[in-house]
């Protein structure tokens, strides 16, 4: 019986540091984890799955990874034009989330691209998202005028 | 330690015997009974008609001898239909092959959700009729309809889809139109545990057959 627990001892022991090692990973943006969760995972689920078809999935986006800036454009001014995934096209509006603040946008696009993307570090900060939502002013134009023509209907 | 080695031993084989015990019992009856004599009167699904995404007519008396899975839902809605829908098309991926189970998800906004709509709705998701149903009918109708399948469903502003509150509920039905059991169409795990009771009804049926 001793000598039982003299080897579940390190069993014990291992066992923990892996779980500590991978609650640690996914907690690395509790406030982008948690804003995802309440805002976006209703369409592109927990799991960053979407659904087939109708709300893409998030999961290894070889587009996204080489065009970083499109996540948050989408967060703060929404995807209106219908978009081309692979052999998919989602027609769907995506509405954008204006109230989130840079800080909260840079959270959730670091937590997609850790958590779906499979980026090894979060490539967002909160003066990089200011960078690049000046990448997506150019398209407000279109957004606008896309808005205007919905309210018209 | 030996203490412990009972108490394991103990719990499992209380609930292998509890798993054993409720595999053989028939899934109760939902809604209100009556008692006609000496015979139990069960509430059912009665009547009711609306046209799918092939504008073909669905009707109670066409589900006969059908299980069915049935939930509300509308395409524009921001919350949790996304879910229900994902789980709904787990059970369509379950049941593909069967044609004894039917799926039905009745659209709670039929002013932006026409036919056309569902039927792209339906093609971009991959699924089709008769196996997956998304039905439409007048407003009032579909409202009318909630209800019965004990589901609560209401609309504050007629003109605003966003004002839609329904239940996430997928609600499990029999081929005599019996409320049979119900589940929260968000949770994984409680629509595979739906997915036991569709099988313990089409065990149900195949007994009934033989008989």
């Amino acid at each position: 019986m001793k000598g039982m627990n003299n080897q579940l001892g390190p069993i014990v022991l291992s066992i923990s540091l892996i779980l500590a090692f991978f609650t640690g990973c996914g907690e690395r943006y509790p406030q982008g984890k948690a804003l995802y969760e309440a805002q976006c995972a209703w369409c592109h689920m927990s799991d960053g799955t979407g659904l087939e078809g109708i709300y893409p999935s998030l999961v290894d986006r070889e587009d996204l990874r080489q065009q970083l800036w499109r996540i948050p454009c989408a967060i703060r001014y929404g995807v209106y034009d219908s978009l081309r995934v692979g052999d998919d096209t989602f027609s769907l509006v995506m509405m954008g989330f204006p109230e989130l603040t840079d800080a909260e946008v840079s959270n959730i696009s670091n937590y997609i691209a850790l958590s779906f993307l499979k980026l090894q570090e979060g490539p967002y900060n909160e003066r990089a998202v200011v960078e690049m939502l000046k990448r997506c002013r150019s398209r407000e134009d279109t957004f606008r005028l896309l808005k205007s023509k919905l309210q018209s209907q | 330690m030996r203490v412990l080695y009972r108490l394991v031993l103990f719990i499992s084989v209380t609930v292998l015997m509890a798993c054993q015990f409720s595999k053989t019992e028939p899934l109760p009856y939902l809604g209100p009974h009556r008692q006609v004599g000496d015979s139990t009167v069960y509430y059912r699904v009665d009547s009711f008609a609306f046209f799918n995404q092939d504008s073909q007519l669905v009707t109670a008396e066409s589900l006969r001898g059908k299980v069915y899975v049935v939930d509300f839902f509308f395409i524009s809605c921001p919350t949790i239909c996304p879910v229900m829908t994902k789980h709904m098309k787990e059970l369509y991926n379950l049941y593909k092959s069967d044609p004894r189970v039917v799926l039905l998800s009745f659209t709670l906004d039929p002013r932006h959700d026409t036919i056309p709509r569902l039927k792209r709705y339906a093609h971009k998701l991959g699924v089709s009729a008769p196996k997956w149903n998304f039905l439409y009918g007048k407003k009032e109708d579909i409202y009318a309809t909630a209800p019965k399948f004990l589901i609560s469903a209401a609309q504050e502003d007629d003109t605003d889809p966003l004002t839609i509150i329904h239940s996430g509920k997928f609600v499990l039905v029999d081929g005599e139109g019996h409320l049979r059991s119900y589940c929260d169409g968000t949770s994984k795990e409680e629509v595979y545990r739906l997915a036991e009771d569709i099988d313990r009804l089409l065990d149900e049926m195949t007994n009934e057959g033989h008989e």
